[in-house]
C-alpha cells in the first residue's frame, strides 16, 4: 500500500524527471486522488519557482578591475622571480662562451709565442756532462763576461768550429736562447768579437808559479793562496785558457765530498763556474789556474780517487777549464 | 520565469570552445586573455558566491579570492571538464571556507539585531501571515527574496550548495559532478532533501506555500 509519506519522497524526482515510468505512473495515479500529496507538489514547484526567480546581483563596476589589478601584481611578482632565477641565463650564457672563447684565444696565442722556450725547457740537459767543457766557455762569457774569458787562441777558434751538439750547461742558460739558430749565430759574434774587443778579466797567476815552488810543503798552500789572491788580474795578454781537461774522482759520500771540494776550491780561490748534480753524480766545471792544478789534485786525492785524468797542461801559461765528475765508489 | 533560462542566455553568449582559446592563452602567460575570461564569468561566479554566503561584499572577496586563485593555477588546467565547472569548484570552496569564517565570526561577535531572527533550530522565525491579504501582497517582491536567501542560509553546506548550483544557476548533473566532485546519485539525494528543507522553510517563513 503506498501511502502520501512514500509519495512525497518521490515528488523531487518526479518533478525533475528522473523516475522510471512505472513509477511515473503510480505518483500520476496517486496525484490524481490525492490532494495533499498535490499541495505538497504544488508547494515544491513554488519553492523551486522561487529559487530561479532568485534576481541577479551585478558585479560592482570595479570588479573586473579590481580582479586584474592583482591578477597583473601576481603575474608581474611570478615574472620577477622566474626573471631572477632564469633571465640571467639569457645574458649570462653567451657572456661567458665569449669570454671562454677569448680566454682559449688567448692560451693558444700565449702558447704560441711562447712554445720554443717551454721545448727548450722540456729538452733534458744531459749534455752537461757528456759534452766537452769548452762549449761552456763560449756561451759563458756573454752571460758573466767578468768571471770567463773569451777565448782566444787558435785552439779555441777552432773548438768553436766545430759542430758539435751544443752544451746546454744549465736550465737557467737554455731559457735564455730561443732556439739553437741564435746561438749559432752568438757563436760567430763572439768570434768575430775575440779580435777586437779584449776579453772579460781573469785571475792571471803566470809570475807567482815560480815563487810557490821553493816553499815548504807545509805552508806551501798558503802561499799559493795568497799568491792567487794577490795575484795581478789586468794581465790579459798572458791569459789563456785551455779548455777540455777533466777527471773522475771516486767518493764514498759524494754529497760530504761534495761539500769538501768546494771548501778546498773556496780556500784555494778556484772559481766554480758550473755544478750540477744528476743521475748520482756531482760534476763541477772549475776554473783554474796552471800553477794551481798539482796542489789541487793533491787535495781532491784526500777526498776520494782519482780515476781518470786527463790533465795534461801543455802551456802552463794557460787557466784550464776542468770537468770534475764525483761518483760513488 | 520568463523567456531563456540564465544558463541559456550564458550559454549564447560565449561557447565553451571560446574559453578554452582564452584558457590556452592565459597558459601561455597572456593576462589580458584572463581578463576575457574574468569578464565573462565574473557575474555567475558572484551570484554563486552571492548566494552560499548570503551577503554580497563577502561574495565579491569571495570571487576575487576564486579569480587569483584561479590564475595561479591555471596552468594545471587540463580541460578535462569546461573551464566554467572547474572557476565555479574553485569560487565554491573558497565561498564554503568564507562561509566558515563568517560563521565562526558570527558565533564569536554576537548576534546583531539587524540579522534574521533564527530558532534553536536554526530556522528562520516566521511573520505570522494574515488571513485577509494574500501572501505577494504581504511581502514585497524583495522581501519575500530576502526571506527565500535567509532559507537557503538555514540549510546546511553540502545541501545549500547543490540546490544553488541546480536550481538557481541551472547546472546540470554532470557539470555538479564535476564542480563538486560527487556521484550523481548523491547529487540528487541532497538535491531533494534541500528542496524539501526549502519548502518547509518557506513555509514556515512565509506561512503559506
Amino acid at each position: 500500500m503506498i501511502t502520501c509519506k512514500d509519495i512525497e519522497e518521490k515528488l523531487t524526482a518526479y518533478q525533475e524527471g528522473v523516475l522510471s515510468p512505472q513509477e511515473k505512473n503510480l505518483v500520476e495515479d496517486h496525484l490524481a486522488a490525492c490532494a495533499q500529496c498535490t499541495s505538497a507538489l504544488a508547494g515544491l514547484k513554488k519553492t523551486v519557482d522561487l529559487l530561479k526567480d532568485l534576481p541577479e546581483v551585478e558585479p560592482p563596476p570595479w570588479f573586473t578591475q579590481k580582479i586584474m589589478a592583482q591578477v597583473r601584481e601576481e603575474a608581474e611578482e611570478k615574472n620577477s622571480l622566474l626573471k631572477r632565477l632564469f633571465y640571467p641565463f639569457h645574458i649570462k650564457i653567451p657572456i661567458e662562451a665569449f669570454a671562454t672563447l677569448c680566454v682559449v684565444a688567448l692560451g693558444l696565442y700565449v702558447y704560441k709565442t711562447s712554445s720554443p722556450e717551454i721545448k727548450t725547457y722540456q729538452a733534458p740537459p744531459t749534455a752537461i756532462i757528456e759534452a766537452p767543457a769548452k762549449d761552456v766557455t763560449v756561451s759563458k762569457p756573454v752571460e758573466k763576461p767578468k768571471t770567463i774569458a773569451l777565448p782566444e787562441t787558435e785552439s779555441d777558434k777552432e773548438i768553436l768550429s766545430q759542430k758539435e751538439p751544443l752544451p746546454q750547461p744549465s736550465v737557467q742558460a737554455d731559457a735564455q736562447r730561443a732556439s739553437s739558430e741564435p746561438i749559432m749565430e752568438r757563436k760567430e759574434e763572439i768570434q768575430a768579437a775575440t779580435g777586437v774587443a779584449p776579453p772579460a778579466p781573469i785571475r792571471s797567476m803566470a809570475k807567482e808559479t815560480d815563487t810557490s815552488v821553493s816553499v815548504g810543503a807545509g805552508r806551501k798552500e798558503e802561499r799559493e793562496e795568497k799568491a792567487f789572491k794577490s795575484a795581478p788580474r789586468s794581465k790579459k795578454a798572458d791569459v789563456k785558457i785551455q779548455a777540455g781537461a777533466a777527471l773522475t774522482l771516486s767518493v764514498e759520500n759524494i754529497a760530504s765530498a761534495s761539500t769538501d771540494i768546494e771548501k778546498v776550491l773556496g780556500q784555494s780561490g778556484i772559481t766554480i763556474t758550473e755544478r750540477e748534480f744528476k743521475d748520482g753524480i756531482q760534476t763541477f766545471i772549475v776554473h783554474c789556474p796552471a800553477q794551481k792544478l798539482q796542489w789541487l789534485l793533491g787535495r781532491l786525492r784526500t777526498i776520494g780517487e782519482i780515476k781518470d785524468s786527463h790533465l795534461i797542461p801543455d802551456d802552463t801559461n794557460s787557466d784550464l777549464q776542468i770537468t770534475i765528475r764525483v761518483i760513488p765508489r | 520565469m520568463t523567456g531563456m533560462s540564465k544558463r541559456e542566455k550564458d550559454k549564447k553568449n560565449f561557447t565553451l570552445d571560446d574559453d578554452d582559446h582564452y584558457v590556452s592563452l592565459c597558459q601561455k602567460g597572456n593576462t589580458n586573455a584572463f581578463q576575457v575570461l574574468v569578464e565573462r564569468h565574473q557575474k555567475k561566479m558572484l551570484n554563486i558566491a552571492y548566494r552560499i554566503t548570503g551577503d554580497y561584499e563577502e561574495a565579491c572577496e569571495t570571487v576575487q579570492e576564486a579569480f587569483l586563485s584561479a590564475f595561479k593555477a591555471i596552468k594545471k588546467f587540463r580541460g578535462e571538464a569546461a573551464f566554467s565547472s572547474w572557476l565555479t569548484g574553485i569560487t565554491m570552496n573558497h565561498a564554503r571556507n568564507r562561509l566558515k569564517k563568517i560563521k565562526s565570526l558570527s558565533h564569536h561577535e554576537g548576534i546583531s539585531i539587524d540579522d534574521p531572527v533564527k530558532t534553536e533550530t536554526g530556522q528562520v522565525m516566521c511573520d505570522p501571515p494574515t488571513q485577509e491579504d494574500s501572501i505577494l501582497e504581504q511581502l514585497e517582491k524583495k522581501e519575500l527574496q530576502a526571506k527565500v536567501q535567509e532559507c537557503i542560509g538555514t540549510l546546511d553546506d553540502e545541501f545549500r550548495e547543490v540546490l544553488v548550483l541546480r536550481d538557481i544557476q541551472e547546472f546540470s548533473y554532470d557539470e555538479i559532478h564535476d564542480i563538486l566532485n560527487i556521484p550523481e546519485g548523491t547529487i540528487k539525494s541532497r538535491l531533494f532533501r534541500a528542496r524539501e528543507a526549502m519548502k518547509n522553510c518557506l513555509r514556515h517563513v512565509l506561512g503559506v506555500i
